[in-house]
């Protein structure tokens, strides 16, 4: 059929040469990403596939009708066909391609595992459809085709763009093979393949959407875990900053009334040596000498009350909102840690009567040191938090973790300043905690001091005592 | 020199407590002591050829320790400067150490060692001050010399004999030794190794 030949020959430099210029314009103009990682990609490749389609299936019926073996009477319907099978080619072919050459990024090829048979189970389900709808011939596969739905947005919504081009891939093949065993007629494989595009279309739309929600989900995911890190190291680095910069401006602050209580004291006990004659200035030494005493206590005194920030803002507050909060503070630290928190309280406790920023303070505290010790020590990594009213007007908290314990002779200075067992602790967390538990009219102890279980407990005043 | 600026100390230091109680101190130790408020406040009181020694504190609004130290060497003071610094400012003690303060002590202050550090202050200062003074007076009594004797003296020292001079200077050798008599006088030199001494002094 030498004019055929000739027709299919002009038919396909036709549709070649639209197709490359679209190609062009899609990576150019539009700048298509060809991974097709985006909804706007597909929109955008679609959308050319939707204009090109007729326009090489007219220039393929042109050389067909020129050339001859098509007769101008038969042209619309030709038309038709040849466009209905473009767009199908085009709109399921084309992305199959370029999701194949995409880098890494099909999750098909990585599947393990129960993915397999979850993936023949699906298959399965398609050509079993596939054969009811079109292998038996009494049933209407107009009316069942719907029934395709069901697996192809299956495949779509579990392995996304991929899973359902591979989907629609067997269920066209599945489609075509059975509908040329049964040698339908063409009329009606153009309606089929109608009904076809719209399937495949939807398909793609939501395995983009998927991959999209999936992508953004991982990228979510990544951002929160840096945020967490981030804000886990810019606390412990102000904690340290702050804590640095205090004991810097402390020790200057006392070291100058030092300075001139030393040099007082040493001037008296030189004019006393000296003879009966030095009496009085010896005296006026020591009389500057407590007045310098008094000042070194007095910024002592102020750094107390900052530390206890003087009067503090107390209201009723709810204990376990303020237990939860300060959970959830040191949950990033812990989960590092492989550490568990678990709460003990009563459904309904009485409010207590505290400032909250302190009393936080002081739970933080006492959690962040279980959590420590929970990952030093080679116990159950599991710090409990428990909350019960006492002796009728107060709550008592308690913080239990099963570290390694307290030392026999750190226990008598345990509450103290710059008393730590780590190596780059200032001992200043117990102090203050106590400061603040005290201001609050309330007591801190150690209850049990490990090493099988180590626990802290403090009390606050009940908001209303019974 | 007088024995009050043997035992001078100009005590620096902002905090009036502190100041206070140095002052006490180093009195007790025999020491004078001029107080300032401010290293702006003494270099404002420094009088040209001050004596004696400075005690100041590192960390002061304004002018600090340390600067007060570079201003004074800025002025050509050959006052000589004991710092007194915070407890573990070591890199600020090496610092001034490194800017040609004489010492450091940390406070709170040991009286023993502060004292004794101004003690070698005060006498290092001494014998610089001895010297310049000596210098100075070398130089008054060249300066009594005549031309024709300077002359004399500079051939003389650079190891010439009479007959030499005479010959080089045009004058007869009795001439010439009545001109070193006169320089050995002057210049108080009780021998010719005692002269060639005081020239290289007057050299330096």
């Amino acid at each position: 059929m030498p004019p055929d030949w000739d027709a299919s020959i002009a038919g396909g430099f036709a549709a070649s040469l639209c197709l490359g210029i679209a190609a062009d314009h899609l990576r150019r103009r539009m700048r298509i990403d060809l991974a097709l990682s985006r909804l706007g990609d597909v929109l955008r490749l679609l959308a050319v596939t939707l204009a090109l389609a007729p326009a090489i299936s007219a220039l393929e019926v042109l050389a067909f009708v020129a050339i001859g073996p098509l007769r101008e009477a038969e042209a619309p319907v030709g038309f038709l066909r040849l466009c209905v099978g473009n767009l199908i080619g085009m709109a399921v072919v084309t992305p199959i391609i370029l999701r194949l050459h995409a880098p890494g990024l099909s999750r098909l090829r990585a599947v393990g595992g129960v993915r397999v048979l979850e993936i023949a189970a699906l298959c399965g389900a398609l050509l079993v459809l596939a054969w009811y709808i079109f292998g038996i011939k009494e049933t209407d596969e107009f009316k069942l085709f719907d029934l395709l739905f069901l697996p192809m947005v299956a495949f779509a919504v579990r392995y996304g763009l991929d899973g359902a081009l591979a989907g629609l891939a067997l269920a066209q093949v599945a489609m075509m093979g059975w509908l040329r065993w049964h040698d339908f007629p063409a009329a009606g494989v153009v309606e089929l393949q109608t009904l076809f595009f719209i399937l495949a279309a939807t398909c793609i739309f939501v395995g983009i959407v998927v991959d999209e929600r999936e992508r953004a989900g991982a990228a979510l995911r990544a951002n929160e875990k840096l945020l967490r890190e981030q804000d886990a190291q810019l606390a412990r680095v102000m904690r340290l900053d702050a804590i640095g910069e205090m004991a810097s401006t402390l020790s200057h602050e006392i070291t100058q009334p030092l300075t001139a209580v030393r040099a007082h004291l040493r001037a008296a006990l030189r004019r006393l040596d000296a003879g009966p004659h030095g009496i009085d200035a010896a005296r006026a030494d020591l009389r500057h000498g407590v007045t310098q005493v008094d000042l070194a206590a007095g910024i002592i005194r102020r750094l107390r009350e900052f530390l206890g920030r003087g009067e503090p803002h107390r209201e009723p507050i709810d204990p376990l909102a303020l237990a939860r909060d300060a959970l959830a503070l040191v949950a990033p630290d812990a989960e590092r840690g492989g550490v568990r928190i678990v709460l003990h309280a009563p459904a309904l406790l009485p409010a207590v009567l505290a400032d909250r920023i302190q009393v936080q303070q002081v739970l933080l505290n006492l959690l962040r040191n279980a959590v420590e010790a929970s990952r030093a020590g080679s116990g159950a990594r599991l710090v409990s938090v428990g909350l019960r009213a006492s002796d009728g007007d107060a709550l008592e908290v308690s913080v239990h973790d099963e570290g390694p314990g307290i030392a026999e002779e750190i226990r008598p200075r345990l509450f103290a300043a710059f008393a730590t067992t780590r190596p780059h602790g200032l001992g200043l967390g117990l102090a203050i905690s106590r400061t603040i538990v005290e201001a609050h009219g309330g007591r801190i102890w150690l209850e049990r001091p490990g090493p099988d279980g180590t626990e802290f407990r403090f009390t606050l005043p009940l908001a209303r005592p019974a | 020199m007088t024995r009050t600026a043997r035992r001078l100390v100009h005590l620096v230091d902002d905090d009036p407590g502190v100041r206070t109680a140095l002052a006490s101190m180093l009195a007790t130790w025999d020491f004078e002591v001029v107080a300032h408020e401010s290293a702006e406040a003494f270099l404002d009181a420094l009088a040209a050829g001050a004596s004696g020694c400075v005690v100041a504190d590192v960390r002061m609004p304004g002018m600090g320790g340390l600067e007060l130290q570079r201003e004074l060497a800025r002025r050509g003071a050959a006052l000589p400067v004991i710092l007194i610094t915070g407890h573990g400012d070591v890199p600020m003690a090496v610092a001034a150490i490194k800017a040609g303060a004489h010492d450091f002590i940390e406070k709170p202050v040991d009286d023993d060692a502060l004292a004794a550090a101004i003690r070698r202050a005060l006498a290092i200062a001494e014998e610089a001050e001895g010297a310049k003074a000596a210098r100075e007076a070398l130089r008054q009594r060249h300066g009594r010399l005549t031309a024709r004797e300077a002359q004399v003296m500079g051939l003389v020292v650079a190891g010439h004999s009479n007959a030499s001079i005479a010959a080089q200077l045009g004058l007869s050798q009795r001439t010439v030794e009545h001109y070193r008599a006169q320089v050995m006088m002057k210049m108080e030199a009780p021998s010719l190794a005692a002269l060639v001494k005081l020239a290289a002094a007057l050299g330096e």
